[in-house]
């Protein structure tokens, strides 16, 4: 308890409310291949994606076209893809201030000028808006927040919209508050970025306001934008609220967090049993598991055993560190001066890698045996070699290493059992 | 009883100028709304503008009344506006309550003159998610942990949050150290707005004489706050090595810890610096793992934002549960 604070309700009024949305392109991507069969065909085969978008924006013209009118100004008779019908906003709302973030290889071209396509091309589609790009030689992190305020002010006086297009500029210490319709227009990317710009429509405006996340996708179903969020803070919810179930956990989440799939007739809100499912079948639960691994607790030896798949170096280091006392990577100074930890960052990729692997595989180990995973060991324990050999073999991680990690709880159970809730 | 209340705003398009006014509040109001109410009045014919233009959340409010009594201006239309600006200055022009500063500069001006003054500031109230967090901090300390990641969402409150820290855990000298300076007028603005602050000496360590600050209030048993940038260069060392000699229990706060601080040449100074009984704690809003990868982690605290959004919807889950 504290001594000099107390607890103000109204506090939890600030917040401005969220809702999610997953909208699917597939309609635009089909127009677009109509009318070019070979957009998004890469080396005969056909997968669209954002990259791809990005590395050539004028071949994907059409498609970017029509997917902005179709969200921003409800043309091409896909309602599915109309925002202003998803999110049921009214015109009495007024003006729109959306902000969109573009895939980060677009930077990558010469002197952006992928990004300065896209611009034009924005510009072209939508004549109700004012496009303001967040990039270029006279717009810097320090100076994005101040100049597109300006532009925004300006397009108010105009009456126009406003379409704020960035790359990954503005993604921190960006507050425009008129900001209602945040789109993440990206494959995949780092889950901190991806949340960093989420936030960028949560800052306090007009009372009641209530900013949209709209992931554009292409496919819906390997969609994981908002997988982590919404996992770590069921983990969170039912560690300090003593829930036993963390699918319990993940319902109570998803009582008070709106996602949407989006559908011709309107918004659908995902309930917990299809997001569940929707989440175990684009891995999602198996990244956030290797995303918590604890491996920074872990020594050098320790991560490097982990990462090779070497169960007994792994558990002799273990054990030395435990003697030590030494449970924590170290920074250590190099023989050029330079410093680093003491262990590599590819190792500890491979060794966060390792855990995935495990999680993904895990239904081999536990519908082998009994009801439980502690049993399911037991069971191939007694079964010998060959069973063992056979885990090895399909996980591509040796069984005793598996074993170490599920049964020390190295790999969150919490996670593993919702896997199979 | 009927009280006497300042107020504090600024259009959110011109971050350089602000305006401070008084306003006479009635016995049974809220003081915040009838301020906001006096604040959307001023805007005359252009109310509808008040959402566009002002941000509540941002408009600051103090009660004067027992420094109006003192001076002989408790009454409606007193004008304690205009004797607390003649301490503040930057008035634009002779006779307007615009001031030429940002409204950040401006309400540390006010905090710190009414705090010369003896008068009462604002009691900070925590959100519950602040609460527990900070619960959990103190009971990690307790336990002896020293190495904490506080993953803490975008509107968590993560400045007011970091000041309870201070003041609960009474460390004499308190280091806020961030690769990104802006955070630091966050944390002048929040620190000094309190009355859970008043004892706080805040120290610029880019400021002329800041060591003397620093002693000063630690020879007087005060809590100093130090904010430290971590840009390399500017005697960044002497700096570190200036602080960490003191001979007092610290509490460092690295701010912003998953940005440039996380990379190994940014933290080690401090790494090495620290010594065994101080508290770190590595604040970030997202990628709490990058912000604790090259530290000694001992404790780790996340806040997500579907979090804020649970304790505002509590309701939601009451009639189920």
């Amino acid at each position: 308890m504290l001594k000099h604070f107390k607890v103000d309700v109204s506090r939890h009024q600030l917040v401005v409310d969220v809702e999610f949305y997953q909208m699917n392109l597939a309609s635009v991507v089909e127009i677009a291949r109509t009318a070019e069969p070979d957009a998004f065909v890469t080396d005969g085969v056909f997968l669209p994606s954002w990259s791809k978008f990005a590395a050539n924006p004028v071949k994907a013209k059409g498609f970017f076209t029509n997917m902005l009118q179709a969200v921003l100004e409800g043309k091409g008779g896909d309602d599915s893809l109309n925002v202003d019908l998803q999110t049921r906003r009214s015109a009495k709302e007024g003006m729109k201030v959306a902000m969109m973030f573009l895939p980060g290889s677009v930077l990558r071209s010469e002197k952006q000028d992928n990004l300065k396509e896209i611009v034009y091309i924005a510009e072209q589609a939508l004549k109700g808006f004012s496009i303001v790009p967040v990039y270029g030689e006279e717009m810097s992190n320090a100076n994005a927040e101040q100049k597109v305020k300006e532009a925004v002010e300006l397009a108010e006086k105009t009456g126009q919209h406003v379409l704020i297009l960035s790359a990954g500029m503005a993604q921190r210490s960006f507050s425009i508050p008129q900001i209602t319709e945040l789109y993440l227009a990206y494959d995949t990317g780092d889950n901190g970025a991806t949340i960093q710009k989420m936030s960028r429509t949560l800052t306090p405006h007009k009372v009641g306001k209530v900013g949209r996340v709209i992931s554009l996708s292409f496919d819906p179903n390997r969609d994981d934008k908002f997988d982590a969020m919404m996992i770590e803070t069921a983990q969170n919810y039912k560690k300090n609220h003593g829930i036993k179930d963390l699918k319990q956990a993940l319902r109570d989440v998803l009582r008070t967090v709106d996602i949407f799939k989006c559908q011709a007739d309107g918004a659908v809100k995902i309930e917990i049993d299809e997001y569940l499912e929707q989440a175990l079948a684009r891995k999602s639960i198996d990244r956030v598991i290797g995303k918590i691994a604890p491996v920074n607790e872990l020594t050098a030896a320790e991560v490097s055993a982990l990462a090779s798949g070497n169960v007994d170096v792994f558990r002799a280091a273990r054990k030395d560190a435990a003697a030590r006392g030494k449970t924590r990577l170290n920074v250590v100074k190099k023989k050029s001066g330079a410093t680093k930890t003491d262990a590599s960052e590819k190792e500890l990729k491979l060794a966060r890698e390792m855990i995935v692997t495990i999680s993904q595989n895990i239904d081999i180990i536990k519908f082998y045996g009994d009801s439980t995973i502690e049993e399911a060991f037991a069971l191939i324990d007694a079964d010998g070699p060959s069973i063992q050999d056979d885990v090895t073999e399909q996980f591509g991680v040796p069984y005793t290493m598996v074993k170490e990690l599920v049964l020390t709880n190295f790999i969150n159970r919490d996670l593993l059992d919702l896997k199979f809730a | 009883m009927d009280k006497m209340y300042c107020y504090l705003w600024h259009e959110k398009t011109d971050v350089n100028e602000c305006k401070f006014g008084e306003r006479w509040v009635k016995s049974g109001l809220d003081p915040r709304k009838d301020c906001l109410k006096r604040i959307r009045d001023s805007m005359a014919v252009r109310k509808d503008k008040f959402g566009d233009t002002v941000d509540p959340a941002e408009v600051v409010i103090w009660d004067v009344t027992e420094l109006a009594q003192e001076v002989g201006r408790f009454k409606m239309h007193g004008r304690i506006d205009d004797y607390i600006r003649e301490f503040v200055g930057f008035r634009k022009g002779t006779t307007g309550e615009v001031h030429s500063l940002s409204a950040v500069d401006m309400a540390f001006k006010v905090n710190e003159f009414l705090k010369k003054q003896n008068q009462p500031l604002v009691e900070a109230g925590l959100s519950q998610n602040q609460y527990s967090a900070a619960e959990n901090v103190l009971a990690a300390i307790a336990e002896g942990k020293r190495t904490i990641v506080a993953e803490l969402c975008a509107r968590f409150g993560k400045t007011i949050w970091s000041g309870a820290l201070v003041k609960e855990t009474n460390a004499q000298l308190t280091i806020v150290a961030s690769y990104v300076l802006t955070s630091f007028a966050s944390f002048k603005k929040d620190l000094s707005t309190f009355e859970q602050f008043r004892d706080f000496v805040l120290v610029d360590a880019g400021d002329e004489d800041w060591e003397d600050h620093v002693q000063n209030a630690i020879e007087g048993g005060l809590q100093a706050v130090v904010f430290l940038s971590m840009c390399a260069g500017g005697r960044r060392q002497d700096k570190i090595d200036f602080l960490f000699g003191q001979p007092v229990t610290k509490l460092v706060i690295v701010d912003e810890a998953d940005f440039g601080v996380h990379q190994v040449k940014q933290s080690q100074p401090l790494i090495e610096a620290r010594g065994e009984n101080d508290v770190v704690v590595l604040m970030t809003g997202t990628n709490g793992d990058k912000a604790a990868s090259i530290w000694p982690v001992d404790h780790y605290l996340s806040v997500t934002y579907p979090e804020l959004l649970m304790e505002k919807h509590a309701d939601r889950l009451v009639d189920q549960n």
